[in-house]
């Protein structure tokens, strides 16, 4: 018998059986998804929150533009500042302006020269604000830089437990997924134990025993994994106009083909990968027996 | 050529199944073997099939010693010997042509010589309009007949028919053995396993070879009963003489009585 023709004539003289492991496996494969777009999703929104905070250094009244700027240059050359904004004294003005254009009073006190000049930059990782804020205190242009430490550890402190926690979840449903196969398989090879019994005794090596059960076992986890993605891309497709309006200027809506692509593919290559471990684990375990 | 040299088989400390054995089969031999229930039959079919070790002793398949035999070869050793079972050991899932079709896929065989095969087997044991059927819509006999068309499947040089006809009426018993004799006919070794009557005397012309030591030990069981049930009767005798002589006493005594009685009476 082919192995690939005996594992689909073993999932359908067993339908309920199979049908059950289907089940459980696509819940397990369609949680996987959304919560591989969530954790995704959510370390988009976290660079998001985390790349916000900017250190402001508000430089001596006297400092020469010139000086403002190559500083400024300076910080573009390296690698883990993401941005840099100039705001020069005249900038400084027009935004006091608008800030206080109902206080005519107020406008015409101030002037362009008691408006200090002042640097914002931003990094790629929140860590690394602290070393740029160090940095521009050194500076002796640099009179005062605005930037709220406690709040940024407090905030990388939050962003490292979650990333912590979605590892430790994903790590939980791999192995539940990967229990639910070896469950499904041993069962099925312990049902069939005199059959494999009479297969050893015709002369049956433990491969040729043991190929249609990691067939069944890859057919069962990509049946679910594709099942498992028609329900997630629905779900995806049903709550984009409320995502779109949540989470505007983080993430980009509609989402590109290419995600889904890739994350098809990705559960398409785990649900092999899974089948063909946890039927080999099962079907080993068995034979031993 | 199969050679057992002196292969003992112990289940634990007892000597339950076969006792120095030795025996030389040769290519297309037709050897019947028998002895009673339990005499050790099965036992010389799994030790052929290496599924049981010796205890003690050697067997060789054409030079090969099984000793010598690595696990990852079992496999290929079981495809020179097919086996037919008492109780078939059908693959309930699978219908006829696909239980006789295994053994010629696990030679890794294409489809369009698998199909060739089978029908060829199916013709031999005329089943050719049960192919499709599950093991459950079969007779004994048919069952059987698919069962021997399986252990032919790989082209074995060896066929062990353990006990073929152990759940068979007469008459399949007897078709059976004569498609076995056909069988060996045609070439194949065959080790035929049987304590049926009706087979023995259809094979009664064949080597036959009996395991001695089982019915030797089941002789010196028989003596013992016997020595057991004459100590028993000797002592039922004594039993019974000891009784007589009491009844007669007491006769004597109640003789003895009567006449006492009988003169008073006189007297009175």
């Amino acid at each position: 018998m082919k192995s690939f023709n005996s594992a689909l004539t073993a999932i359908r003289r067993s339908p309920y059986q199979s049908i059950l492991s289907i089940i459980v496996l696509t819940i397990t494969f369609f949680v996987a998804f959304a919560f591989s777009a969530m954790t995704i999703g959510s370390q988009r929104i976290l660079q998001y929150f985390e790349t916000q905070p900017r250190v402001i250094a508000f430089f001596r009244l006297e400092t020469d533009n010139t000086i403002v700027d190559n500083l400024a240059e300076d910080f573009r050359q390296k690698d883990y500042v993401k941005e840099v904004l100039v705001v020069d004294k005249s900038e400084a003005l027009d935004i006091y302006r608008q800030e206080n254009q109902d206080n005519p009073l107020l406008l015409e006190l101030v002037t362009e020269d008691i408006l200090p000049a002042s640097i914002e930059i931003s990094a790629h990782d929140a860590q690394d604000l602290d070393k740029i804020s160090q940095t521009l205190r050194e500076n002796q242009y640099v009179e005062d830089v605005d930037f709220q430490q406690d709040v940024m550890q407090s905030l990388i402190r939050w962003t490292n437990a979650l990333r912590l926690f979605g590892l430790f979840f994903l790590v939980i449903l791999t192995t539940v997924s990967f229990l639910m196969i070896m469950v499904t398989i041993s069962m099925k090879v312990s049902a069939k134990r005199s059959s494999i019994k009479v297969m050893k005794f015709v002369g049956a090596s433990n491969t040729f025993i043991s190929r249609p059960y990691v067939i069944e076992g890859i057919i069962l986890a990509l049946i679910a994994s594709l099942l498992a993605f028609a329900f997630y891309y629905a779900m995806i497709l049903y709550v984009t106009p409320w995502l779109s309006d949540f989470l505007q200027d983080i993430i980009n809506f509609p989402i590109s083909w290419q995600f889904f692509a890739y994350q098809l593919l990705a559960g398409l290559i785990t649900a092999s990968l899974l089948g063909t471990f946890a039927s080999i684990t099962a079907v080993k375990r068995m034979l031993r027996k | 050529m199969i050679i057992f040299s002196g292969v003992s088989k112990f289940f634990g400390t007892q000597k339950t199944a076969i006792n120095h054995f030795s025996l030389e089969i040769k290519d297309g031999d037709l050897l019947v073997i028998t002895g009673p229930s339990g005499a050790g039959k099965t036992t010389l079919m799994k030790l052929l099939i290496k599924e049981y070790e010796p205890s003690e002793g050697e067997i060789e398949l054409d030079g090969e010693k099984f000793s010598e035999l690595k696990k990852s070869k079992i496999p290929e050793l079981r495809r020179k010997i097919g086996v037919v079972f008492q109780d078939y050991k059908l693959i309930k899932d699978m219908n006829v042509w696909e239980n006789i079709a295994l053994p010629i896929y696990i030679q890794g065989k294409r489809d369009q010589e698998v199909e060739e095969r089978v029908t060829d087997l199916l013709n031999l044991v005329g089943l050719t309009d049960k192919a499709l059927l599950f093991p459950r819509q079969l007779s004994g006999g048919e069952a059987q007949r698919v069962s021997i068309a399986r252990a032919l499947a790989c082209g074995p040089k060896i066929i062990f028919a353990d006990e073929p006809t152990g759940n068979l009426d007469a008459e399949a018993s007897l078709s059976i053995t004569r498609l076995l004799k056909k069988i060996n006919q045609l070439g194949t070794t065959l080790l035929f396993a049987t304590h049926d009557n009706l087979v023995l005397q259809e094979l009664a012309k064949e080597k036959i070879v009996k395991l001695e030591k089982k019915v030797e030990e089941l002789e010196k069981n028989n003596r013992d009963k016997e020595e057991e049930t004459k100590k028993i009767d000797e002592i039922d005798e004594e039993k019974t003489k000891e009784n007589k002589e009491e009844e007669k006493k007491k006769q004597k005594k109640k003789k003895t009585k009567n006449k006492k009685n009988k003169k008073e009476e006189k007297k009175k």
